[in-house]
């Protein structure tokens, strides 16, 4: 009983934890619509994705 | 009944089977990974994913819906053979890719369909280019959010739990699964569901049957839902396994964070209006999660097929609805 409650207690602040971590990234995408920048989100978007891909090879190199 | 409303119900009809299609084909992307890990049976997986498709009816709005009504051609253009065409160039891309294999989105075929058929009737002066220029930078931008947020998601996940014992990882993420999938599932729902509203929406406009204003009547809402769900709960386990295993090997937090990240993707861009892929977007996110691991986990494969996908599906789809378009008219 008491391994389940810390599961679910975990698994609550892990939900939360997942909202903190997910909500910046959406909150740059939609600032940079609201200012009418449809133009620069692709290519902000697709350069921060390939840079991220980047750095993960780069870290994930022998794994 | 008069020879015109019928042809209008019969046009509403191939647009819900359409939509039924989309729920049995995208079935796998909602309940794969929770059937894969074993938190739920194929069974049990597939109603709790077209419970919360139906769910999507309500509070989450009709901005997708107002956007292929109002947003891709202009609605002068718009009649019965119109919108027939732009089904027909649909239904007939998804069912050629189907045969080969390439994961093309219903969504932009249906987009391409709308453009080729209005293109065909009136010329390029039909279509609304700023809508569609918006909805080609999504095709890219939400597969790359759901890849860049679940790349983060997985990291941050994976050093939270770094020291904790697996038995208690995997007891945490078998529950986060069942919301996560609930999640994805209400943003497949409202964002796919959407795009068939809004055909039938601008549809109804076009032809006199709504007033004055374009709006969403709820019987289209909840109809798009039902259909959806219904071929959710139709798609069933035999496609299940694609998307969580064709990709690259998934864990529980691995399924978490990709159908997390790919879900406030979808919601997203339903929030702003734009339809997306779904398919594309989930896949963005297993991708990201692969990707933590290291890049050669990923079946790279995928991705480059997806993106031939991206380039092909609108130019094709509303080719094949052009010449459709072409012979209804003769009619």
């Amino acid at each position: 009983m008491r391994e389940i409650l810390r599961e679910v207690a975990l698994a609550v602040i892990t939900a939360a934890l997942s909202a903190a971590i997910l909500a910046p990234t959406f909150l740059i995408l939609k600032l940079l619509i609201d200012i009418g920048v449809y133009d620069a989100a692709l290519p902000a978007v697709v350069g921060f994705g390939l840079l991220l891909a980047y750095v993960l090879r780069r870290e994930t190199v022998g794994r | 009944m008069d020879s015109g409303l019928l042809f209008i119900g019969f046009i509403v009809a191939v647009a819900l089977v359409f939509d039924f299609f989309n729920g049995f084909h995208d079935a796998a992307n909602s309940v794969a990974t929770v059937v894969s890990t074993r938190v739920l049976s194929p069974g049990q997986a597939v109603v709790w994913a077209a419970f919360f498709n139906f769910v999507a009816a309500f509070g989450l709005g009709v901005h997708v819906a107002n956007t292929i009504g109002k947003g891709v051609i202009e609605t002068n253009v718009i009649d019965e053979r119109l919108i027939l065409s732009a089904l027909i160039g649909a239904i007939v891309w998804d069912v050629i890719t189907w045969r080969w294999g390439l994961p093309t989105s219903s969504s932009h075929a249906l987009i391409g369909g709308l453009a080729g058929a209005a293109i065909a009737k009136a010329g390029t002066d039909a279509v609304i280019g700023s809508g569609l220029q918006k909805i080609s930078a999504f095709i890219v931008i939400s597969p790359m959010v759901g890849f860049i947020a679940a790349t983060f998601l997985a990291l941050a996940i994976s050093h939270i739990y770094s020291r904790q014992a697996p038995s208690t990882v995997q007891g945490v993420f078998r529950r986060l699964q069942l919301l996560s999938a609930a999640v994805y599932s209400l943003g497949h729902g409202t964002n796919d569901a959407q795009k068939t509203m809004g055909v039938i929406a601008v549809l109804l406009f076009t032809t006199g049957h709504m007033g004055g204003e374009f709006h969403v009547p709820l019987w289209v809402i909840l109809s798009a839902h039902a259909a959806i769900a219904l071929g959710t709960l139709f798609g069933g386990w035999r496609i299940v396994r694609t998307m969580g295993l064709g990709i690259t090997k998934l864990e529980p937090h691995d399924g978490f964070a990709a159908e997390a990240a790919s879900a406030a993707a979808i919601l997203f861009a339903t929030q702003v209006g734009i339809p997306v892929s779904t398919t594309h977007t989930i896949a963005g996110g297993i991708i990201g999660v692969g990707s933590t691991k290291r890049l050669s986990a990923v079946r790279w494969g995928v991705a480059v097929n997806m993106v031939i996908a991206w380039i092909l599906t609108i130019p094709a789809s509303g080719l094949i609805a052009g010449v459709a378009y072409l012979i209804a008219r003769e009619f």
